[in-house]
């Protein structure tokens, strides 16, 4: 590859909301930069884990470095920096667009700006990057790209006199993009010259090369065999292998200011190599860090049991293989009355727990227990100590508690203006504070509301996708923590308290969450042998009580020649089934009663 | 194979179809049932199955089930009898049962029946109650059946626990249900003790069911029908048991009761895992694995379960089947599934046979537990009262 000037390179990201093109814009780009032939086109090739594709949201952040061949006859080096696409990755968002000069805004031509896009817009904007808007699946009957232009203009106030109208999907309009990118998008600043400094934007684990870094260098160079040091850890390295991707990997010898690529260096662990940390030389180091940086904290726990006790091991060693690749995932060992040996897990969010789930059962093939998602709530007690807690059974006694503080955050839901009354509804029946109520469009409102954490555990984001039609857009950011009159609430089952069961809930709906909790398990739990009692209980007052009957009969009454087979298959379903429930005591509980909580309102 | 086998032959035409019903069988009209082509297949299907067999084993019993299968001609019947018994060896004790619906039947086509070969009777009876027949789609009114019970009793000259001469049928059944839902306790007995005025020196009491994929199922799911109450079926299958009891009956089965002597054998074997050809649309057969040291127990076959299909092949194709090979631990875990259900339980002998057993028993740790919860008994292997309520929870720890 011939060397590419400086003033000829482009770093630029996607911002989209999801299902608005993002990736299949990007792989468009890669197919038209030559990036990749059509046979080696998958779609969504930025997209690597099925997962992901499944889902069609970015989990990890990757780049790849195109070469275009523009209109003037020159190349020119485009980094196109793929960013996570969920509100429990607003940090990684946030690094992965200070690696970039310029984003292109992708935004449906029928369905138009949402919250999640205009988080991300404000975000890229906050940090000076060009916007180049384009309005995707023009080819669709209902696109009505003037209307959305307006709406773009009004609610983000940039200019759109010369958004581009484009099918990502069949490629229509994709070259003027490339050429939009070469005119419109300003090169990277920044010098040869000055002592290195360098932007980790993203990291994973590759079981051969350690952890894997990406970065975007901003001043000076690095070199293969130069000693770098991460500027937050303090840790020193050797730089073994330097490379870009295209997407496959490339290696090269070094890697110059305004260039993005990845750099192995030996490093053990991916935990090392925090996101929107700052390399630089060992030997000549720069004077500062770059801002903005954020050590990332786990924002949710949940307990994670094997259901086969002798399944702990596997588990554990499953979690450290995850843990390699995903520096914001943390787990310790807990014990559980009811569920025995197993781990608590800390999340970015409800949806990172999700996924390590999924993939934990799918991956590793394991049949798990996950307990109630919590939040970490703050326990001041009455000798002025404070305790952090991340799990409700872990709650001191009543009698030694002051207060209890819980985690509020900002939440910003986009929607269509009829749906706000139900919206507001909903966030004032969850405690929220509402902030602002902005019509940014006659048709288009942005609720803005300060919630507690806790709230949006609850069936929030189900119950917001029902109430607006699916139409509602949320982002949020943590904020503080506040005090709140806040409880325990203890699940008994036939008189003993279950501890993977219990909840942390506000005073004032302790008693109608008890009720929802305990007629959601009687619907769960099968009957059993012996007649189960279901209570559900604040310190030592019962609220709610319900009574799983006990079965009478479990037979199957005609059983002849021509039955055999299907019989047996029916007691074999009945096996698994049991199979997937976890003793407690001598009840039977399924998998998904740890979770009831998430499915009441 | 020294043992006799059964022969099951499956005629899958009715009139109409009752709304828990979940066999293979068809409605028609009866003028559009292929009585002679039908019974034509079954011939082709005998002689083609015939030559497998070197030699055929020896029949110990013979069902004709459906479907209805009083609907067939008689003389169909006693063709068909005429042929099979032609060619294989009967047993002298051979039991050959007819399952006839109360409303195909008079005092001369039961002549007929059993001057074709047929020497026992299982009569469809299921309640004497007109709601629920009406409400299950059932043909006959609950005085259909009494008619037929009377017929039945009278072809059957069989009184007490006196033993069978020779004259008449030599046993019959009646198949009863229980549990309907909206069924009270005191309904179901009555029903009970009206039939028991008949004699039957056999009952088939079955908890009422909604399968997958019956009419019924499809009513509950839209809302026109209620499930029914397990509770109350519970109760009615303990009291069913008590009241037969009470009577002279033996229950042998989960859902069978007999005065000594009245088992049925075709059933019989069934439970005992024993061997059988099944001919007909949908029938199934089941036979050991001959060759030594074979890895798979035996094989199931099932025919084609459309009758034109299942008519078509056998015309032009040399297969008509689906096969399913069963290795040898799932099919201890179907010798058990099966043998428990008998009040005797599993045969020490039988067990012995089957699996090449010595004293070492793989599943004895499973029995200790169920023992230990009073759900099998202390000597011997078979369930207890208790035991037999939950007969599910403890067939299914024995599926490898």
């Amino acid at each position: 590859m011939t060397e590419i000037p400086f003033e000829r390179r482009r770093n630029f990201c996607i911002i989209a909301h999801i299902d608005h093109g993002k990736s299949t814009l990007a792989d468009r780009i890669i197919e038209m930069t030559g990036g990749l032939s059509s046979r080696e086109m998958r779609e969504q090739v930025l997209d690597a884990m099925d997962l992901e594709r499944e889902r069609g949201i970015t989990i990890k952040a990757h780049s790849v470095r195109l070469v275009y061949k523009a209109k003037d006859g020159l190349e020119y080096e485009f980094n196109l920096i793929d960013t996570p696409g969920h509100v429990d990755f607003h940090y990684e968002v946030s690094r992965s667009l200070s690696a970039c000069e310029g984003a292109i805004l992708v935004v449906d031509a029928s369905q138009g700006v949402q919250a999640q896009t205009l988080a991300n817009v404000y975000m890229a904007l906050d940090h000076n990057l060009e916007i180049l808007p384009v309005l995707n699946k023009i080819d669709l009957p209902n696109a009505d790209p003037d209307r959305i232009k307006e709406q773009v203009e009004q609610i983000i106030g940039i200019d759109t006199s010369q958004a581009l109208c484009v099918s990502a999907k069949t490629g229509l309009g994709v070259d003027k993009i490339l050429e939009a990118i070469v005119h419109r998008l300003p090169a990277p600043r920044g010098s040869e010259d000055e002592p290195l400094q360098a932007l980790i934007f993203d990291s994973w684990f590759d079981t051969y090369q350690g952890a894997v870094i990406l970065v975007r260098v901003i001043n000076g160079r690095m070199n293969v065999g130069q000693k770098i040091s991460l500027m937050h850890t303090g840790k020193t390295y050797e730089i073994l292998k330097l490379g870009f991707f295209t997407p496959r990997p490339v290696i090269c010898e070094t890697l110059v200011a305004g260039e993005v690529g990845f750099v192995i260096a030996g490093i053990r662990e991916v935990r090392e190599t925090k996101i929107g940390d700052t390399v630089t030389d060992a030997a000549n180091p720069c004077k500062e860090a770059l801002s903005g940086f954020r050590e990332v904290k786990p924002m949710v726990f949940a307990g994670i049991y094997p259901i086969q006790p002798n399944e702990y091991e596997n588990l554990k060693l499953a979690l450290e293989k995850l843990r390699l690749n995903d520096s914001a995932f943390s787990f310790e060992p807990e014990t559980s009355v009811a569920l025995g040996f197993g781990f608590r897990c800390g999340f970015l969010g409800l949806l990172h727990m999700e996924i390590v789930q999924e993939r934990l059962e799918r991956e590793y093939n394991l049949e798990l227990i996950t307990t109630s998602p919590t939040v970490i709530y703050k326990v001041h007690l009455t000798n002025g100590e404070v305790l952090e807690i991340d799990n409700p059974s872990k709650m001191p006694p009543e009698g030694t508690i002051d207060h209890l503080e819980e985690p509020f955050i900002d939440v910003t839901i986009h929607v269509p203006s009829e749906y706000v009354g139900n919206v507001i509804q909903l966030c004032e029946e969850r405690r929220g504070i509402q902030k602002k109520i902005n019509y940014v469009t006659p048709d288009r409102v942005m609720v803005h509301y300060e919630l507690p954490f806790p709230e949006i555990m609850f069936d929030f984001y189900d119950k917001l996708k029902s109430l607006t039609r699916g139409y509602a857009s949320l982002d949020y950011e943590v904020l503080d923590f506040r005090a709140s009159r806040l409880v325990k609430l203890n699940i008994l089952v036939n008189g003993d308290p279950v501890d993977a069961l219990s909840v942390i809930v506000h005073r004032d709906h302790a008693q109608y969450r008890g009720r929802e909790l305990v007629s959601k398990l009687r619907e769960i739990i099968p009957r059993q042998q012996y007649e189960v009692a279901l209570q559900a209980a604040i310190g030592s007052k019962v609220v709610a009580r319900e009574n799983v009957k006990a079965l009478r009969k479990d037979v199957i009454a005609k059983c002849y020649g021509g039955d055999i087979t299907r019989k047996r298959k029916l007691l074999e379903k009945q096996k698994e089934g049991k199979k997937r429930m976890k003793q407690v005591g001598r009840v039977e509980i399924p998998q998904e009663a740890f979770l009831a909580v998430l499915k009441i309102d | 194979m020294k043992y006799p086998c059964a022969l099951y032959i499956h005629f899958p035409y009715c009139l109409y179809k009752c709304h828990y019903c979940d066999f293979n069988s068809y409605a028609l009209k009866e003028r559009e049932i292929p009585f002679g082509s039908y019974q034509k297949a079954l011939l082709a299907e005998w002689r083609k199955r015939l030559p497998h067999f070197d030699p055929f084993p020896s029949i110990g019993s013979v069902f004709l089930g459906g479907g209805t299968p009083s609907l067939m001609p008689p003389n169909d019947v006693a063709d068909l009898l005429g042929e099979i018994r032609r060619s294989v060896f009967f047993t002298d004790d051979v039991e050959v049962t007819l399952e006839a619906n109360p409303k195909t039947i008079s005092a001369k086509k039961l002549e007929n029946f059993r001057q074709a070969g047929i020497n026992r009777l299982s009569v469809g009876v299921q309640s004497l109650n007109d709601a629920y027949l009406a409400a299950f789609g059932r043909i006959h009114s609950a005085d259909d059946a009494r008619e037929a019970l009377k017929l039945v009793r009278d072809a059957a000259p069989w009184r007490g626990a006196a033993p069978w001469r020779g004259a008449g049928f030599k046993s019959w059944n009646a198949d009863l249900m229980f549990g309907f839902p909206g069924q009270t306790l005191k309904q179901w007995e009555s029903d009970l003790n009206e039939i028991l005025d008949f004699g039957p020196p056999h009952l088939s009491c079955y908890s009422f069911t909604v399968e997958e994929g019956t009419i019924y199922r499809r009513q509950i799911q839209s809302g026109k029908a209620l499930p029914p109450d397990s509770d109350l079926q519970a109760e009615m299958f303990e009291m069913t048991g008590n009241l037969l009891e009470k009577r002279g009956y033996r229950r042998y089965e989960i859902s069978n009761f007999a005065h000594p002597g009245h088992e049925c054998r075709h059933n019989l074997n069934y439970w005992n895992y024993g061997e059988f050809v099944g001919l007909g649309a949908g029938a199934v057969s089941f036979l050991y694995e001959g060759t030594e040291g074979s890895k798979d127990f035996g094989y199931r076959t099932t025919n084609y379960k459309e009758p034109g299909r299942y008519m078509d092949a056998l015309k032009d194709s040399p297969i008509w089947f689906d096969r399913e090979e069963i290795p040898r631990e799932t099919a201890l875990a179907e010798f058990f599934m099966m043998g428990l259900r008998l009040t005797g339980g599993i045969s020490e002998e039988i067990y012995r046979r089957l699996f090449f057993l010595d004293a070492k028993r793989p599943n004895e740790p499973l029995f200790t537990v169920f023992r230990k919860m009073g759900w099998v008994g202390e000597e011997g292997i078979y369930l207890t009262p208790k035991g037999r309520l939950f007969a599910n929870q403890i067939m299914s720890a024995f599926l490898p």
